[in-house]
């Protein structure tokens, strides 16, 4: 078959996109003869813009479902924007983030929970335990009554594995089974238990903080309140500070958590204020505070609307404070 | 509009029904290789658009049933009350069959211009081609689409009678 092309039918075409130059433009404009063309041609593309008829709605529903289903095994669900940011990380930060899990990997274990009530180093007095998985957030295993012992997995599992690469569904179930493993129990932060579509982030029953630890919930951590009304992006600032000697100064991750299922990418440590970037449709959070060998872990427990639970767990050494810092819608 | 897409590349409903379900699982699969060089949107196209010519490839394959009856009257669309140029034409010339004759490459380029509304350059990064290649699709695509236009703006009534 051939073509029957104008010869001048590239330019015509482009013209009526708005795609021509303007020299293009004036040329056809000023010609009876292209401008015919131009109508036949116009009325081709108004025959390809002809609307199809829709799909019913309950047929929408069906290939969605199955679209889920088929394709949408929590693995599979990596953050976008984590992809993007972890594009544009310049190698220094990288580096740094190698330097962290390093670190991580010389701390031979968590040796006391410090966030009771006037002491940093009674964990019996702690008045409730939480998990670092999906357990974490069950607000029964944060009861008031559940004291009981600590065991810490060496939170160099956690540290490497949030270094890791969560493009990669394997790394991803690596580290959430490294979370799973790290269970902690008494002296941890008890927060509000907050329902369905969170509307506070706040804390209930905690006692005094104990000046000489990390510590941000008591001061901190109320001003977090609404985070249904934050929407999806809470950046945290972690100020460090304190006399922990050899603090990082620097930037922690940039964090984010998909809607579907909590994933979260390492931290890395650069700059002068760490942040934290979480973006979730966050349904409950919880946070809890370690201290390794005199450096503070930060544990951060996220649930989402699927009920997954994610843990962000964030190795800073004389942090002491945790605050909002910028929403990004 | 991936449903749209799908239904204009490959011309009846079975087919554009099974690329669409095709393009949505491949879009939830692949999200994590999406990344976020192109808008959203583009992707999607993108990956809808190759789903399309995946079950065009598959329905090469298969025995041609030919068309029934039911397709013969439905492709051509009744336009009761046509309200602008495209439905006049659309009145006269079966859509499908008119999109049906072109080239892949020229359907899907003229497709993604007069039924998305995507630029040339969008159109050339979903089809991963020159813009100005995209230039030379879209008005070859419709050229011969003026030309089957020109040539089977008949009334209906004549055309069904001419049917063997």
């Amino acid at each position: 078959m051939t073509d029957a092309i104008h010869p001048d039918d590239e330019l015509i075409s482009a013209y009526l996109d708005g795609e021509a130059t303007e020299a293009e433009t004036a040329r056809v404009r000023s010609s009876p003869e292209l401008m015919a063309r131009a109508d036949q041609l116009s009325m081709a593309a108004a025959l390809t813009a002809t609307n199809v008829e829709p799909l019913s709605a309950s047929s929408i529903d069906n290939l969605i479902s199955r679209a889920v289903d088929a394709g949408a095994e929590p693995g599979n669900i990596v953050d976008l924007s984590v992809v993007r940011r972890r594009r544009r990380l310049p190698g220094a930060i990288i580096a740094v983030a190698a330097g962290v899990v390093a670190l991580a990997l010389a701390v031979p274990a968590i040796r006391a929970i410090n966030f009771d009530s006037g002491s940093s180093s009674n964990s019996a007095s702690a008045p409730m335990a939480t998990s670092v998985g999906d357990t974490a957030v069950d607000q029964k295993s944060l009861s008031a009554s559940s004291a009981t012992s600590t065991t810490i997995a060496p939170p160099t599992t956690a540290a490497a594995a949030a270094a890791a690469d969560f493009a990669n569904p394997d790394e991803i179930s690596r580290y959430e089974s490294a979370l799973d493993s790290t269970t902690t129990t008494g002296g941890v932060a008890e927060l509000t238990p907050v329902p369905a579509r969170s509307t506070s982030w706040g804390i209930s029953q905690l006692p005094a903080p104990d000046p000489t630890a990390f510590n941000p919930l008591p001061d901190e951590l109320p001003t977090m309140m609404d985070i249904a009304s934050l929407g999806e992006y809470i950046m945290i600032e972690f100020s460090l500070g304190g006399d922990a000697a050899g603090a990082p100064s620097g930037k922690a991750a940039a964090v984010d958590i998909p809607p579907r299922c909590g994933l979260v990418v390492g931290n890395y440590l650069d700059g002068p204020q760490p942040s934290l970037n979480l973006s979730a449709p966050l349904l409950a959070t919880d946070a809890a505070q370690v201290t390794v060998d005199g450096s503070s872990q930060l544990v951060i427990l996220v649930r989402d609307a699927a009920h997954h639970a994610v843990a962000l767990v964030v190795d800073l050494p004389g942090c002491t404070a945790v605050t909002p810092l910028e929403i990004d819608p | 509009m991936i449903h749209a897409i799908c239904r204009r590349i490959t011309g009846n409903d079975a087919d554009a029904l099974d690329a669409t379900q095709e393009a949505l699982i491949s879009i939830v699969k692949g999200l994590h290789r999406f990344d976020g060089r192109a808008r959203f949107s583009t992707w999607a196209y993108r990956v809808a658009t190759n789903a399309c010519l995946d079950e065009l490839r598959r329905r090469k394959r298969r025995p041609d049933p030919g068309l029934t009856d039911a397709h013969l009257e439905t492709s051509y669309i009744a336009a009761a009350a046509p309200r602008d140029p495209g439905e006049v034409v659309s009145a006269q010339v079966d859509v499908d069959a008119a999109l049906g004759d072109l080239p892949e490459e020229f359907r899907t380029a003229v497709i993604l211009r007069d039924l998305v509304g995507l630029d040339y350059a969008e159109i050339a990064e979903v089809l991963d081609i020159a813009p100005g290649t995209v230039r030379s699709r879209i008005a070859r695509g419709r050229a011969r689409l003026a030309k089957n236009i020109a040539g089977n703006q008949t009334p209906r009534a004549d055309r069904q009678s001419s049917q063997p």
